[in-house]
């Protein structure tokens, strides 16, 4: 008898359970049809380029650093994996905490990271990841096995179809913002969002807000959507990102404040993260895979909200379905971003060659280096090939050729970087690592193929159209201390005949500024204290030109008061440039003086 | 003649108004002094325990946390990475709603 109405009341259990899971799976299914903005289902794994650009600025914004990262991506529902298969500038202009030759790989159990040459990163995090903690990096550092919490961060702020069930029609709701509270727990997984408030139309979210527990706003969000055939396809995401507190420590004993004789010592403090805010523009365009149309996100744009500058971006291309499971894509992703044999014999000569002369290198060797310039000609000419592993290929061939001396083999793989570059549209790139191949060559002690190569870039960089990304660049470099080659830049920049009287004062008067301070480092012993780079520059410009200096500062004197008497209007900033103009000539005649009393 | 009386008028009369405004600049100057009555107040005043705590953290953070925004600046280049990887993955699944991750 007992165990009759035992089986009874597990049947009506049974029953019950199985009612409410189709009445959910209706609901959900009713939710994510209703409600755009989401993703179509697809089976299988998508795989897609991604070029990387990050900007650094300093504090005054004057001076700039750029990098590009590119990447592969494979990526399911459930999983991915990305390769880093290239990054430039290949010069010490570059920041990034990833380098080349790292994969990333995120599955339902691990977060993995996999680097083949700095391998103490190298590690498969269990899931579920943890929290951030404490943030303890300082002057730049950030270990790139950290990137694990932007992931769990991500699903902690993350907004499913079911969260939204509550969300009215907006007939009924009078077209007013919805408050949505979201539960804290998903899975045994604590979420940070607690609150939304949504602006929808019934069919579509045209905006978004997501609040913490303490009413603080994390996100806001915003959707602009194209009508296609009775359809809301996404076109553009705009999320703001206001700026958050965020922990940071100090290691050993912290910071130490004593105030009327009374120690306070703090080894936590609340720093702001996102200074100025943000603004990510996410821009989505519909893809055809197969016989679905899915719509993929293909450019980022985040900004300062502040300042409006860029400070990074990143460009997806080359959607396609492959056939990968979690493992194949980890597999694909360690294959795509390691080194090959080849790669790591020309690392070590490279390496073994660094400031040697060609008439230094062993025999075999030479031939060596003979056989991997055919090795990588032949894969530079393989039809599949994405910019970023182009670009490795063209560098490991400049590199070669500059350490055999091969100027004319130098010089051709030279232009076919700068045009891969300039084809990709990396404009920005063309300056900078254009430069950095020179600055290369310097550091290497071979100053005739940087005089050809110097040549080259900037008939190049005379190419570009966008006159005030140069001039920005030009400024940039003085800070940088390249002054020899800015000043050679500028020269031809300011003779070119389609540009602006403005255009050309600046870069005349940049270009004084540029020989004034070579005048002032190879007059002065002062060269060893500005570093590295300057001192590289004078010694060049002492080698070639030195006599010649005053007379080439003299002339871009007095190109410089020309093109200011040309300006129909003076405005401030110009007016200071020319001030700058006569500290620059008494500085001249001072160091002359100076000079005829020793 | 006539026009030259009401010059001496109008000089007298603006002369009176001069002396006035000094007068008054003189009053206030002393008034106030190199001592500000509220200032001074304020010294006798003791500073809370609760305010010189803030204080001094506030000193902390203006000395200490400099060097933690270069390092907060990588991260957010450093996460950046994983960013279309998320985004796609929203875009591949239908119960997902699409936002943006926090780098």
């Amino acid at each position: 008898m007992k165990s009759k109405s035992a089986c009874v009341s597990h049947i009506i259990l049974n029953v019950m359970s199985v009612g409410c899971l189709i009445i959910t799976m209706a609901l959900n299914s009713n939710a994510s049809s209703k409600i755009e903005p989401t993703g179509t289902n697809i089976s299988g794994a998508i795989q897609l380029d991604a070029i990387i650009e990050l900007n650094r600025y300093s504090p005054d914004s004057l001076r700039q650093d750029y990098t590009i990262v590119f990447a592969r991506y494979w990526v399911a529902r459930s999983y991915y994996s990305v390769a880093v298969v290239w990054a430039e500038p290949q010069s010490t202009d570059m920041f990034f905490a990833a380098s080349t030759g790292l994969s990333v790989s995120s599955n339902e159990h691990s977060f993995n990271i996999c680097h083949q040459t700095k391998t103490k990163s190298n590690e498969a995090h269990k899931k579920p990841l943890g929290e951030r903690g404490v943030f303890r990096h300082k002057f730049g550092s950030y270990p790139i096995d950290n990137i694990r919490f932007a992931e769990r961060e991500y699903l902690a702020e993350r907004i499913h179809a079911t969260d939204l069930l509550g969300l009215e029609d907006a007939n009924q709701a009078d077209g007013e913002p919805q408050d949505i509270s979201i539960p804290t727990c998903e899975g045994g997984d604590e979420r940070d969002v607690a609150q939304l408030k949504i602006q929808t139309d019934g069919e579509r979210i045209d905006s978004m807000k997501l609040f913490n527990s303490d009413k603080r706003l994390l996100k806001d969000i915003s959707y602009e959507y194209e009508n296609i055939k009775g359809k809301n396809c996404l076109r553009k995401l705009t999320a703001i990102l206001p700026e958050r507190p965020l922990m940071v420590g100090f290691k050993g004993e912290g910071v130490k404040v004593t105030l009327e004789g009374k120690e306070y010592r703090y080894r936590e403090l609340l720093a702001t993260h996102h200074v100025g805010g943000r603004t990510c523009i996410v821009e989505y365009e519909t893809v055809q895979l197969g016989d679905k149309k899915v719509t993929f996100p293909v450019k980022v744009t985040v900004h300062n909200r502040k300042n409006g500058l860029i400070l990074r971006c990143v460009q997806m291309m080359n959607f396609k379905q492959v056939e990968l499971d979690a493992d194949g894509a980890e597999e694909a992703a360690i294959q795509f971003g390691t080194f090959d044999a080849d790669y790591c014999k020309y690392h070590d000569l490279r390496e073994k060659y660094w400031k040697k002369l060609p008439n230094e290198i062993e025999e075999k060797d030479v031939e060596d280096i003979v056989q991997l310039k055919v090795r990588f000609k032949k894969a530079l000419g393989e039809a599949d090939k994405n910019t970023g592993e182009k670009l490795k290929q063209l560098n490991a061939l400049i590199e070669l050729n500059l350490i055999v001396g091969h100027e004319s083999e130098l010089e051709h793989h030279y232009r076919n970087y700068l045009s891969t570059l300039n084809d990709s549209k990396l404009t920005q790139m063309v300056l900078v690592g254009g430069y950095g191949v020179i600055e290369t060559a310097m550091f290497r002690k071979r100053q005739s193929e940087a005089e050809k190569l110097l040549v080259l870039w900037v008939n190049a960089v005379l190419e570009i159209k966008d006159v005030e990304l140069i001039l920005f660049f030009a400024k940039s470099q003085l800070a940088k201390n390249r002054l020899w080659t800015t000043a050679n830049l500028l020269k031809s920049f300011s003779n070119k005949t389609n540009c602006s009287a403005d255009a050309q004062f600046e870069a005349e008067s940049l270009r004084c500024n540029a020989l004034g301070e070579l005048y002032k480092l190879v007059h002065t012993n002062d060269i060893a204290r500005k570093g590295l780079i300057a001192e590289i520059q004078a010694n060049w410009v002492a080698s070639i030109s030195k006599d010649n200096l005053e007379t080439m500062l003299a002339d871009s004197m007095n190109q410089a008061r020309r093109f200011f008497i040309e300006l129909s209007e003076q405005t401030e900033s110009q007016k200071a440039l020319k001030e700058q103009l006569e500290e620059i000539e008494k500085m001249i005649i001072t160091i002359k003086q100076r000079d005829r009393s020793i | 003649m006539t026009m030259n009386r009401e010059f001496h008028i109008n000089i007298r009369r603006h002369f009176t108004r001069v002396l006035l405004v000094i007068a008054s600049l003189i009053l206030l100057s002393q008034v106030l002094g190199s001592n500000p009555p509220s200032l001074q107040r304020s010294r006798n005043v003791p500073v809370s325990e609760v305010h010189k705590e803030r204080i001094a953290r506030r000193i902390a953070a203006d000395y200490g946390l400099g060097p933690f925004q270069p390092s907060l600046e990588m991260k957010e280049n450093a996460d950046f990475l994983l960013t279309p990887a998320i985004l796609v993955q929203e875009s591949l699944s239908d119960g997902i709603i699409t936002t943006y991750p926090t780098e």
